[in-house]
């Protein structure tokens, strides 16, 4: 079974997640719920299974590396911990509105990367090959969805009150205590994915800083961030306010992802 | 009488005035004001070309907005005079609102003693009660025996028959925020050194010749190394089956007072080091583009042996088995019925008594000859191996004596983030009263920061506290 199809197959899964998170919703049925529920852990099974499969398919091409090295696998990777990060919450606070819009995320990623982004195992380029990738990516990715879940919570905060009750079930207080650990999360991944990156930019170019669009935006994204931990701890926002904020940084986070890839630099090759 | 006292008001003007300077400087608004503006400009960064060649900036913007951006630094915005003072006066931003909040902190951090309130407890919406049987004296003792185990170092109080243990832990951890500060402000050191005292410029050294000399980025100062480097050979390997690069790679020798002190082979991600100057592989280029030295393998048809031999533009190899005697004459673009081949090495065979017979290899086709001589029923045919064309290596070099302070801030930074963001000061507080014969118990906790993660702790522990009790 090559990756590839295991990953086609999981854009259904999610995208049926989707749907049963969603009726379940609506007509507020359990069984629906635990429906959605048993979906999102067989497409996160498939996610981890397709990115794993991929992996081994790399060695097998005689390249051997961890598929994080475009934007497909990138966009493979950010569904999966975003699912990760939403089945979590949903174990721990028993509540689902969350994994409705994280499930849609996880669709979105995946069907943007099967549709928008080429796909082939290829080969790396010289400048990317360092262990320094692994680590450097994948703490970039967990930040990324640590703000993703964090936008997610955030557009719940500001659209709660046109939403039920019982649809929503979590209260202000919760949601925006939520969105404050997500950002933590996200913002100290970002942090150790700068410093990894700028470790790495030294030992291989030289230089562990070179203004590069990526580097800026990313910093912009860590700025907006820190903002956003200093208006709340020493500003004491909260709510809708501090919600628009957290918005902006995924905004952010989207630019320094997809954005970035159309202004020259380094990090052209994510394309 | 009254000088003095114009003195004593001059005085207080002056203090007033140094109050208000610091109270600016330490405000939660300017530091968010500067974060927001880095931010912002930085964007400008990165839609305008960065240190773009003037020339093509005038043509692109047109006179006003080049002359407009030239004024605001813009096309150099993060060397600029401005992005630098943004930065300034978020050092010094830092520097003194750390000191006013730690002022009023370090009564909290450093405190001898810890005073707890009950009534700050009391009235916690995250506070777990349940009863149990027993006496006052045994629910106790095994609560406190519990409690121990979390903290050594706790307190008791008696009031009104209800008896109250206080524990905090995590004070220091308080701390985290300014150990991220610190770390910030060794970064900014870190890059301000770079900034005036690194160096960063590139050269190029042709194979098996070196240089002591390297020219800086923008072209304004040539640094002499103080010691001679010198690049043996450049390889560049490709993936199989593809065209794509696999690898550059120099071999470079340090050379000081004649004599060999260092040699290395570098890679893209693996650079040489010495004498605070690094050598990276950053690009390479073909001197010629004829072949320095290339293997000819010669393959005879009747015995099916090969031999092979390292040969030069216009050597000559007599073949064993009186094949004849081959010379390489020259390397070109080769046509073959009009479609170009690419570059080829072509060569002669002359057997005695006979007429020469030309020989051409493409390099993309190294079975040509072999293909052709089938067809021909020829004796011998040729191919070429290692090519090994003549090339330049091209290094970056950099010294950047900041780095070291730069690294340091990236330490303190996850440390500084990990103790902030997973690390608390939390206070636990477990009261016991009793109505008889059961006994109520009340456990409570808060902390300084995430309260969600603290009730669900607070949870677990009364669980945990209940079970002993039984």
């Amino acid at each position: 079974m090559s990756s590839s199809l295991v990953l086609s197959i999981v854009i259904y899964v999610y995208g049926f997640a989707f749907i049963f998170y969603t009726s379940s919703a609506i007509f507020s049925k359990k069984e629906i719920t635990k429906v959605g529920t048993i979906l999102s852990y067989i497409a996160l099974s498939g996610n981890i299974l397709g990115f794993a499969l991929r992996w081994i398919e790399s060695y097998d091409k005689g390249y051997g590396h961890i598929p994080l090295s475009n934007l497909y696998e990138s966009l493979v990777f950010f569904a999966l911990v975003i699912a990760i990060l939403y089945l979590y919450l949903e174990y721990r606070h028993k509540k689902y509105i969350i994994s409705i819009i994280c499930s849609l995320f996880c669709l979105i990623c995946m069907l943007y990367a099967s549709f928008q982004t080429a796909d082939a195992i290829r080969p790396l380029l010289p400048a990317l090959k360092s262990n320094w990738l692994t680590i450097h990516v994948l703490t970039c990715f967990l930040g990324y969805s640590g703000f993703a879940v964090a936008f997610a919570l955030s557009v719940l905060l500001i659209m709660k009150n046109a939403l039920p009750e019982k649809i929503v079930k979590f209260t202000e207080a919760e949601i925006d205590d939520l969105t404050h650990q997500m950002v933590s999360f996200g913002f100290i991944f970002l942090t150790l994915g700068i410093i990894t990156g700028a470790v790495w930019a030294n030992s291989a170019w030289g230089s562990y800083w070179t203004w590069d669009p990526k580097e800026n935006w990313s910093l912009i994204t860590w700025f907006v961030y820190l903002a956003f931990l200093h208006l709340r701890f020493m500003k004491g926002w909260h709510g809708r306010r501090l919600a628009i904020v957290s918005i902006i940084g995924f905004l952010a986070v989207m630019f320094t992802y997809f954005g970035v890839n159309y202004l020259p630099g380094l990090h052209s090759y994510g394309n | 009488m009254e000088k003095s006292s114009n003195k004593t008001s001059i005085r207080q003007e002056l203090w007033n005035i140094l109050y208000e300077i610091w109270n600016f400087f330490a405000s939660m608004q300017l530091s968010v004001v500067t974060i927001l503006f880095l931010a912002i400009t930085s964007i400008l960064g990165t839609v305008i070309h960065q240190s773009g060649d003037s020339g093509h900036n005038f043509q692109h913007y047109g006179p006003f907005w080049f002359q407009f951006f030239e004024t605001l630094d813009l096309f150099d915005m993060y060397h600029s005079i401005w992005y630098q003072a943004a930065f300034l006066i978020l050092s010094i931003n830092i520097i003194v609102c750390s000191i006013d909040k730690l002022s009023s902190t370090w009564k909290i951090i450093f405190k001898k003693d810890s005073s707890f309130s009950f009534s700050k407890f009391e009235n916690l919406k995250s506070n777990v009660t349940f009863k149990v049987p027993g006496s006052l004296k045994e629910t106790e003792l095994k609560i406190k025996s519990q409690f121990l185990k979390l903290s050594k170092n706790i307190k008791e109080e008696k009031v009104d028959g209800r008896i109250t243990f206080y524990t905090e832990k995590g004070r220091k951890t308080r701390l985290g925020v300014y150990v991220v500060h610190l770390s910030i402000l060794f970064m900014i050191v870190g890059g301000a050194i770079g900034m005036y005292f690194g160096f960063e410029g590139f050269v190029n050294i042709p194979e098996g010749k070196s240089i002591t000399k390297v020219l800086s980025k923008d072209r304004t100062e040539i640094r002499d190394l103080g010691f001679e480097l010198r690049c043996d050979n450049f390889d560049l390997t490709l993936y199989k089956n593809s065209k794509m690069a696999k690898e550059y790679r120099s071999d470079l020798v340090v050379i000081e007072n004649n004599k060999e002190v260092l040699k290395k082979s570098i890679i893209v991600n693996d650079p040489l080091r010495y004498k605070g100057y690094n050598f990276y592989q950053s690009s390479y280029s073909e001197i010629s583009s004829k072949p320095n030295v290339m293997t000819a393998v010669f393959r005879s048809n009747e015995t099916g042996i090969e031999y092979s031999k390292k040969m030069k533009i216009g050597d000559k190899y007599e073949i064993p088995e009186g094949l004849g005697t081959f010379s390489v004459d020259k390397y070109d673009n080769y046509l073959f019925r009009g479609n170009s081949l690419g570059d080829a090495v072509f060569g002669t065979i002359k057997r005695d008594g006979k007429k020469p017979v030309e020989v051409v290899v493409p390099l993309d086709h190294p079975q040509f000859d072999m293909m052709r001589n089938k067809m021909k029923k020829g004796k011998v045919y040729v191919r070429f191996t290692d090519i090994d064309k003549s090339f330049q290596t091209g290094l970056q070099v950099t010294s950047d004596p900041g780095v070291w302070w730069v690294y340091l801030g990236f330490i303190l930074l996850i440390a500084g983030c990990y103790i902030t963001f997973f690390m608390c000061h939390r206070s636990i507080c477990i009261s016991i009263s009793s109505n008889g014969k059961k006994c109520k118990v009340m456990v409570s906790g808060t902390a300084n920061k995430n309260k969600q993660g603290m009730k669900f702790w607070v949870e677990k522990y009364a669980g945990k506290i209940e079970n002993a009790c039984k």
